[in-house]
Order: structure tokens, then C-alpha cells, then sequence
């Protein structure tokens, strides 16, 4: 067993990732700026319920009203209130960005571990798989991916896609977008779990691991999958902001979250129409949506520093 | 010379053909005929039969497959389904210019503010520069394109009302500024980020020192000496960002409403015009491939040490 694994088990490891971390918010305000706006924002998507206006309730009589005391970021042009909106919007995209990511780690998970583990014909089919879909671009795919799978799902209900079509629709859309995100999402993940297993694979423990008798699933549970868990982290800090940031690019383009559900992509594209005469339909969302990004990539930057494969790897030696 | 260039593009063709393959058996998968939205009114199933038959569309699809792909080849990707009057080709001849003007200005832009921002930041030891260049290249890494041209556009717009917030009038007005900035500013920052570092780790090496000891001017060190040393690393960026800028056009032109062939993909991928998406994904699959093999070959021109690597 490495030092590592014994550091995960006996918690030693996690204190001292912890302790690394605390100091970093004390002395890094952006990480702290960073960490209270995702607080913020996690919240707003909590309590989005408790909020006096409904997302969805139109009202005529105040249509695209500026910021006022009652509609604190004024109200759309339907008169819907825009916090509101936005708090909903928030759910959808951590939904969207959770759901993606479970998804797409799984995925790279399993694909990067027995393409490594296997070896040979079957590992250099899969990379070059994988490398020739990096040479595609990531949106122009997703952009592909949601045609299709949106027009699979938003269509009559038959056969075994039955109950996929239900769960699409109660989604509003959001099944299309998620499915689509993590089909599309994984190649990173697979390529650093690939290049982890493959450096762990000819460790002697594990050799003596499989001279004891051990099987291969065993071996893979018990010995490698718990050594990728700082390289899944990584990848996650990776997974998380790019799903938003593709949520959002997809519902802006019209093939992401179906309308009335609010999205802060649908909310940017719409706004941008009356850019003229009421910015604020437009500002409102682009920043809620900038600020959430930077913060992910601030607090990911931190995480990577402290989760970093090399870093992990030069502890193990 | 010939070689390595021939070598590196016969790589690149698996790669194009796998992209072929997927893209074509995607956009085939998705349900809902060209036809569909032509008219409110569904159209008799015989003149759809007629259509179909007139499009090939009821091949079977190893045909269907076979057929584009030779017409691929010699450049025809068929008519478009929804403005039957073009090809693909005309579409592309009529919209991708002017992209092609934007995106290509925007990267010229992260290019030529880049290298010079990255090396201040590199060789100024004040706090304040470097902590400048770090929020600028978090920004810039972090934000969206249709966040930074939303905010760019209310701020220049509709604020101080300095740039027009909708429309295109060439490259070289004021309705390009926005635009074209808001696509640089994710390899700018990517630029600046990579140059300081490569600058940095150029800076300390010897040859440097035996530079200054001989007393050439500083300029003359950091240009020649460092700043050919140190631009190997931040071309490779410019390979990365071109299919980032590719994509990003599809929002800037829809937002600031530039008749570009991003916002045209846009719109043909809800029309479900299948040739258009093919055509427009191969066009610039293809055109990430040449990007990157042009990147490649600078290595050659910039770099004597992989020149001396293949020569041998």
C-alpha cells in the first residue's frame, strides 16, 4: 500500500489538505470573494422557492421595469421577476452541472481504467479515439450532440425511451442538456485516470498483490481506483465549470433547457434582443453566470495547487 | 522539410474521416426531416416522397454515406435544405469571409498585445504590473464570449454609446471593435500567461549572461535572444485558441448580430439543414487541422533544434 493510500486512510492526508487550504483563504481575499459568491449563489438556487415572485408568473402591467424596491433586478419582458429567474436559473445549472459531472467522471473513470489496466490493442483503440475527438471542438459537438438527442427526447413517447421522454419533459428540458454533457464531457477525465492507473499498474504492491491471487477487479477496487481519487478531484475542478459554461452556451443557441424554464443562456439571448432599450435583461444573467465561472476557476485553482497529480505523485516516492 | 510536412498531413486525414464519419451518422440519427418546417401545413406524403427522391434522402444510408463523402472530396456538399436556391458551397463563399476577417483580426490582436504584456510582465519585478496581468488572464480564461461581448456591448454601446450594439460594417469601423475584442480576450490571456512563463524560464539561462556581458542592448537581448527563445510555447496557444474562436463566433455574431457564418450555423442546426451542418463542421475541422498544421511547421522555422531532429 503507498504512503498516499495509507494518508487517505488514516486521515492524515485530509487534515493537512484541509489545514493547506484554511490558510489559503486567509491570505488569498479572491479565494475568499470566490468562496462567498458560490455560497451566495448555492443559496439563492436553495431558497429559490422562498423568493416573493415567481419565476414563472407574467404580469403584464410591469413589463421590463428597471430595478425598483419590489423587483430588486427588474422584471423581463413578460414581467416575470428577473432575481427570481435567475435563482431558478441557478438551479438549473448546478443540477445540470452536478449531474454532468457524476456523469462524465463515471464515464472517463471507466474508460481511462481499463484502457489502461487492459493495455495493448484495446488501450491504443481508445486513445486514439479519444485523441482524435480532442481534435474536435468541444462545443461544435455538444452543439451536435443536443440536435440529437433533443429531437430523440422531445418527440412522442415510444418504446423503451418511454419513460426518458417523461423524464425530459417533467425536466424541462434539462435531461436533454445533462445527457448531452456528460456523453461529450469525459475525455479529460479518461486521460488523466489513464495516465494515473498507468503509472500505478507496475507498482510492486500491486504485483504482489496479483501474486497473492488477487483478481484483476480486486486489484482496480481495492488498490488503483483509490489512488485516482486526487486526479478524479482535478478533473472535477475541470468538469464543473465547463458544463455551465456549455449549459448555458446550448440554452443560448435555443437547443439547451426548453423555454419557460429559465436559463441564464436562454436569459442572455433574449436580452440581448432589447440591448437598446433595457440592458439590465441582459447584464443581470451575463454576470451572474461570469461570477460563478470565475469563482469555479479561482476555488479550482486552489484545489488543483493542493490536489495537483504531480505533487501527489512526488509525495508517494 | 517536405517529409515532416507530408508526414503531418497524411495524419491528419484519419482524423478528418472520423469527424466525417460521426458527424454525418449524428446528424442522420436526428429525427425531424428538412422539410418540416418549411410550411405550417405538412406537405402530402408523395411530394415529400418526390423531395426525398430528389435529394437521395431515401437511399439507404451506406449509400447516402458513400455519395457525400466522394462529393466531399471534390468540394460539392450538395444544396441546402432550407435556402434551396444555394449550395453549400455558395453559403460558404457568402458568409465565412467575413468570420474569417473577425476571427483572424481577433487573434492577430491576442498575438500582438499578448507578446508584448506577457514579456512586461515577466521582466517588471513591480507587484502592481503582475497582479494586473494575473486578473486580466483570470478574466480572460473565465469568461465567456457571450459574457464578455454582453458586457462590452451595454458598457461602449448603450452606456458611453461609442460603438454601434448591432451590425457590421467591415472590419475597419467602429462595429468591429466589440466584436473582435471579445473573441481575443481568451487567447490574449492564455498568450500573456504562456509568454511570462516562458520568458522567465528563458531569462536565467546562461547564454543570456554571456549576452549582457558582452554588452548588447537589453532590447536587443529581450527581442532576439529571449523573445525567439520564449515563442515556441506561446505560438502553441494560437493552434489551441483557433477552434475557441471558431466556436466563440457563433455567439459573438449572434449577440452583436454580424452576418458571419457562425450565426448562419447557428440557425441552419435548428433548421436541421444536414448538408450545412456537415459542410460547416468538416470546413472547420479541416481548418483546425490546417491551423495546427501550420503551428507544426513554425516549430520548424522557429526552433533550429527540431529542424536538426528531423534532418537527421
Amino acid at each position: 500500500m503507498s504512503t498516499l493510500d495509507a494518508d487517505y486512510r488514516n486521515g492524515g492526508g485530509a487534515t493537512r489538505h484541509a489545514w493547506h487550504l484554511g490558510r489559503q483563504i486567509v491570505h488569498n481575499p479572491g479565494l475568499t470573494a470566490s468562496l462567498a459568491f458560490l455560497v451566495l449563489i448555492v443559496g439563492l438556487a436553495i431558497l429559490a422557492p422562498l423568493l416573493p415572485y415567481d419565476a414563472y408568473r407574467q404580469d403584464v402591467l410591469h413589463r421590463n421595469e428597471l430595478p425598483t424596491l419590489q423587483h430588486w433586478l427588474g422584471t423581463d419582458e413578460l414581467g416575470r421577476d428577473v432575481l427570481a429567474r435567475i435563482a431558478v436559473g441557478a438551479r438549473v445549472s448546478l443540477v445540470v452541472a452536478v449531474a454532468t459531472t457524476l456523469i462524465a467522471i463515471a464515464i472517463g473513470v471507466m474508460v481511462g481504467t481499463i484502457s489502461a489496466y487492459l493495455g495493448g490493442v484495446t488501450d491504443s483503440i481508445v486513445m486514439r479515439f479519444v485523441d482524435s475527438m480532442y481534435a474536435f471542438p468541444e462545443t461544435l459537438f455538444a452543439i451536435l450532440m443536443a440536435a440529437l438527442v433533443k429531437g430523440q427526447l422531445s418527440g412522442e413517447a415510444n418504446g423503451f425511451l418511454a419513460p426518458l421522454v417523461e423524464a425530459y419533459r417533467l425536466s424541462g428540458g434539462m435531461l436533454g442538456v445533462l445527457l448531452t454533457l456528460g456523453l461529450t464531457g469525459w475525455l479529460t477525465t479518461s486521460r488523466l485516470v489513464r495516465s494515473q492507473v498507468l503509472s500505478l499498474k507496475h507498482a510492486e504492491y500491486v504485483l504482489a498483490c496479483r501474486l497473492s491471487g488477487a483478481s484483476d477487479w480486486f486489484i482496480i477496487r481495492t488498490h488503483l481506483l483509490p489512488n485516482t481519487i486526487p486526479v478524479i478531484l482535478v478533473a472535477v475542478t475541470l468538469v464543473v465549470p465547463n458544463a455551465i459554461l456549455l449549459e448555458a452556451g446550448l440554452s443560448f443557441i435555443g437547443i439547451g433547457v426548453d423555454p419557460p424554464t429559465p436559463s441564464w443562456g436562454t436569459m442572455i439571448a433574449t436580452g440581448a434582443q432589447s440591448i437598446q432599450s433595457y440592458p439590465h435583461l441582459l447584464i443581470c444573467p451575463a454576470l451572474a453566470i461570469g461570477l460563478t465561472l470565475l469563482s469555479l476557476n479561482v476555488i479550482g485553482d486552489a484545489l488543483r495547487d493542493i490536489f495537483d497529480p504531480a505533487l501527489a505523485g512526488a509525495q508517494k516516492a | 522539410m517536405l517529409s515532416y510536412f507530408c508526414k503531418r498531413l497524411l495524419a491528419g486525414i484519419p482524423t478528418l474521416l472520423i469527424s466525417f464519419t460521426l458527424v454525418f451518422f449524428i446528424a442522420h440519427a436526428t429525427p425531424g426531416s428538412p422539410w418540416d418546417s418549411s410550411s405550417n401545413r405538412p406537405l402530402e406524403p408523395a411530394v415529400k416522397a418526390r423531395l426525398d427522391a430528389k435529394y437521395h434522402l431515401d437511399d439507404p444510408l451506406y449509400v447516402q454515406y458513400v455519395d457525400y463523402l466522394a462529393g466531399a472530396l471534390r468540394g460539392d456538399f450538395g444544396p441546402s435544405f432550407r435556402d434551396r436556391t444555394k449550395s453549400v458551397a455558395d453559403i460558404v463563399a457568402q458568409f465565412l469571409p467575413v468570420s474569417l476577417k473577425l476571427g483572424g483580426a481577433a487573434m492577430l490582436l491576442a498575438v500582438l498585445l499578448g507578446l508584448p504584456f506577457g514579456a512586461l510582465a515577466a521582466l517588471s519585478r513591480h507587484p502592481a504590473v503582475d497582479g494586473a496581468i494575473r486578473v486580466i488572464s483570470t478574466l480572460g480564461i473565465s469568461m465567456p464570449t457571450y459574457v464578455v461581448t454582453s458586457i462590452l456591448i451595454v458598457a461602449f454601446g448603450v452606456g458611453l454609446g461609442w460603438v454601434p450594439t448591432f451590425g457590421w460594417k467591415g472590419l475597419f469601423s467602429a462595429s468591429s471593435l466589440v466584436p473582435v475584442f471579445s473573441l481575443a480576450l481568451a487567447p490574449l490571456a492564455a498568450v500573456i500567461r504562456c509568454f511570462r512563463t516562458s520568458m522567465l524560464e528563458v531569462m536565467n539561462l546562461d547564454f543570456i549572461r554571456t549576452a549582457r556581458a558582452k554588452g548588447l542592448r537589453p532590447m536587443t537581448i529581450i527581442v532576439h535572444h529571449m523573445g525567439r527563445n520564449a515563442l515556441i510555447p506561446a505560438v502553441t496557444v494560437v493552434g489551441a485558441y483557433t477552434s475557441y474562436i471558431l466556436v466563440g463566433s457563433f455567439f459573438v455574431e449572434s449577440i452583436a448580430g454580424i452576418p458571419g457564418f457562425g450565426r448562419y450555423f447557428v440557425l441552419a442546426v435548428a433548421a436541421r439543414d444536414y448538408p450545412v451542418i456537415i459542410g460547416t463542421t468538416l470546413i472547420y475541422a479541416l481548418f483546425v487541422i490546417v491551423i495546427n498544421l501550420i503551428v507544426d511547421l513554425s516549430y520548424y522555422l522557429l526552433d533550429p533544434r527540431v529542424r536538426t531532429e528531423h534532418a537527421r
